[in-house]
């Protein structure tokens, strides 16, 4: 054996397992389609390496999906070419609807374990599996885990030597019967009264009762980020920058030749004027970005583990059909406020490519990510709050009209939606806060030496006077039909590697509040950052991709210029 | 084709879980239409034969949430109207 793959339903906790056996870390969250492409790692086993994979969930080997032909695909060449066994991660409390798809693996020539998790929360609910019985009818062996945990881990490895190609004969028509016949046999379950969180749970997914909460929770989601956001910023970040790290890098490089210290340090003491590599290109990633992130993830975090995303999307479900797409569109969606990368590639979850373009579209262009909606605020809010309201209201504005406009143009009809609902869980701080934590890592190893990239390449452009001659050349469209001073071309080329950064460089040219909301609402629209492109272009193919930019291109410079024109008509 | 139980039914007591009243159960039929609606509604347990539960249904043609088993899964309002349930005590 040198290979396991980890199959099972969705939402049945392989991800978890896979972090358990690998020590690998994995995001994991309570709903189905966490896991869009599969995860590979090692462990120790015996004393030899063993390759791990954790494969997108499925509920059939008939997949309906991107995700789940991924499952299939992998499956199909470990059994032809490989030498591997399947780990089946089974729901221990959803017994008879994961057997269905166990009966299938029984049947595919592949040495077979079984792992029946959430062992734990089975116990509570009131069921009881014996495994032990399951082992002798099925011809498997059985383990019982709680990977959340690591119960039952170290018991699951002992097994692992076992796993073999059953011997279970059944017909395959009779299938159900054949599971029924295998719960009845293994499973008892204690009748149990609802708990009062399945009471209240049944509420928030009550149309009376659920838009009302569905209001409160992302208002509450929206003031806890902002409150923490702001509060990190201004009492903690914002301090120690100015006191501690600001002090200390400016004495450091005192005696170093001008040219370097401008740029490292920039022209100017404030940081968002400066464009110092070590100056502006620290200040704006951890100063200002960073705290916004920390707290709409930690909050995000909550909100997944907790399993309130599928409700949510059933109750926008009827929006959602407007637009061409259904309701469990709102996870990429949701997941596009933090960062664009991973909600795209979360658009396979969707069950069309038509879905996926237009989901992506409005992913791209109903609000900015996270980064560049925490420098919009910052550059704003000496302007008062409708300057705000204007952007954020436009942006999404034109996102559903582009959306309406390609879901009438794109041929093909909207797929109705199909989800399972999971349990409320309640969230574990450990898993909770390593996810935080991994989200966080990625964006401190990806996006700041882009940042400071970006930074230094401006810089670099500045003190070289390249500015001047290139802009008055190219510049000329920003300023007829954008109203805007042709040296801010520079700015919109640096937006390409990191958008937060381009609206940050817009502060120096000390333009009019109304001049800026243009300019805020064209950069965030004109193109996706260069790591989304690439994203993109795997995802859907260059050409698609294409089309996306250009549609994205044509609807910043028509409202840009025509917010410009409104403002110099009134 | 139609998936059907064993057994013959009267078209009276018939009703699509569309029609269903919220916190109602019964037991699915028969499930009208494609063989791939049937294929996809089977993979997550829902088929003719087992006992369901309409859980809540939204507005406006919203989807419907049923439980099955231990599983609770939210579909679109067609797919609900093409899934027909004997509902219990008729």
């Amino acid at each position: 054996m040198n290979r396991i793959l980890l199959l099972g339903n969705p939402n049945v906790g392989k991800s978890a397992l896979f972090s358990r056996l690998t020590g690998i870390h994995v995001i994991t969250s309570n709903y189905a389609g966490t896991t869009i492409q599969y995860k590979k790692g090692n462990m120790k086993w015996e004393g030899r390496k063993v390759e791990v994979i954790d494969v997108p969930g499925t509920y059939t080997l008939k997949p309906t999906n991107a995700a789940e032909e991924v499952a299939l695909g992998m499956l199909r060449d470990e059994e032809e070419n490989g030498d591997g066994i399947i780990l089946n991660v089974v729901d221990a409390t959803n017994l008879e609807r994961n057997l269905n798809l166990t009966l299938q693996l029984l049947k595919r020539n592949i040495p077979l374990l079984i792992v029946l998790n959430f062992w734990d929360e089975a116990a509570h609910k009131g069921i009881s599996i014996n495994a032990k019985k399951m082992e002798e009818i099925l011809g498997i062996p059985v383990a019982t885990t709680c990977a959340v945990t690591g119960e039952g881990v170290n018991e699951l490895m002992g097994k692992l030597k076992d796993a073999k190609k059953s011997s279970y004969e059944y017909d395959y028509t009779q299938k159900w019967q054949q599971v029924g016949k295998i719960v009845d046999d293994v499973q008892c379950v204690t009748h149990r009264h609802h708990t009062m969180w399945e009471n209240l749970g049944d509420l928030t997914i009550q149309p009376l009762t659920g838009i009302p909460i569905a209001a409160a929770i992302l208002f509450l989601t929206f003031e806890i980020t902002r409150f923490f956001g702001e509060s990190l910023t201004n009492f903690i970040f914002d301090p120690l920058f100015k006191t501690i790290y600001l002090p200390f890098i400016s004495r450091l490089f005192a005696s170093f030749p001008e040219f370097l210290s401008v740029l490292l340090l920039g022209k100017t003491p404030d940081p968002l004027d400066s464009f110092g590599i070590l100056s502006t290109g620290i200040y704006i990633p951890f100063v200002i970005v960073l705290p916004y992130l920390f707290s709409f993830y930690l909050v995000l975090s909550f909100l997944e583990d907790w399993g309130y995303l599928p409700r949510l999307a059933v109750l926008s479900d009827t929006i959602y059909h407007r637009l061409g797409l259904h309701g469990y569109s709102m996870i990429p969606c949701i997941l596009g406020l933090g960062c664009k990368v991973p909600a795209i590639l979360s658009t396979r979850i969707l069950e069309t490519e038509r879905e996926r373009i237009i989901a992506s579209t409005l992913i791209l262009m109903a609000a900015p990510c996270l980064p560049q909606t925490a420098m919009v605020i910052s550059i704003m809010s000496p302007y008062g709050g409708k300057y705000l309201v204007l952007i954020f209201g436009t942006i999404l504005a034109i996102s559903v009209f582009s959306t309406y406009l390609l879901n009438s143009l794109l041929k093909g009809e909207t797929p109705e939606l199909f989800v399972e609902i999971p349990p409320y869980r309640i969230p574990r701080l450990s898993v909770l806060f390593n996810k935080l934590y991994m989200r966080l890592c990625s964006f401190i190893s990806e996006a700041i030496p882009l940042i400071m990239l970006g930074v230094a390449i401006l810089s670099l452009i500045d003190s070289f006077g390249i500015t001047q001659s290139a802009s008055n050349f190219l510049g000329k469209p920003l300023l007829y039909i954008l109203g805007l001073p042709p040296q801010v071309l520079p700015v919109v080329v640096t937006g390409f590697l990191r958008k937060d950064v381009s609206i940050a460089l817009l502060r120096p040219f000390f333009l009019p509040p109304e001049q800026l909301a243009v300019a805020c609402i064209f950069l965030i629209l004109y193109s996706p950052c260069i790591s989304t492109v690439f994203v993109m272009i795997k995802e859907l193919g260059v050409k698609k991709a294409l089309q996306i930019i250009g549609i994205m291109l044509t609807m910043s410079l028509s409202v840009g210029g025509v917010l410009n024109l409104l403002f110099r008509i009134l | 084709m139609n998936y059907q139980v064993e057994g013959a039914f009267n078209e009276v007591a018939l009703v699509s879980l569309l029609d269903m009243e919220p916190r109602k159960s019964g037991r699915i039929v028969e499930i009208r239409g494609g063989h791939r609606l049937a294929q996809r509604l089977e993979a997550m347990g829902i088929r003719p034969g087992v006992e369901i539960i309409k859980v809540s249904s939204q507005p406006m043609h919203g989807p419907i949430i049923i439980q099955v088993g231990n599983t609770q899964a939210a579909l679109g309002c067609s797919m609900a109207a093409r899934i027909m349930v004997m509902k219990k005590g008729d």
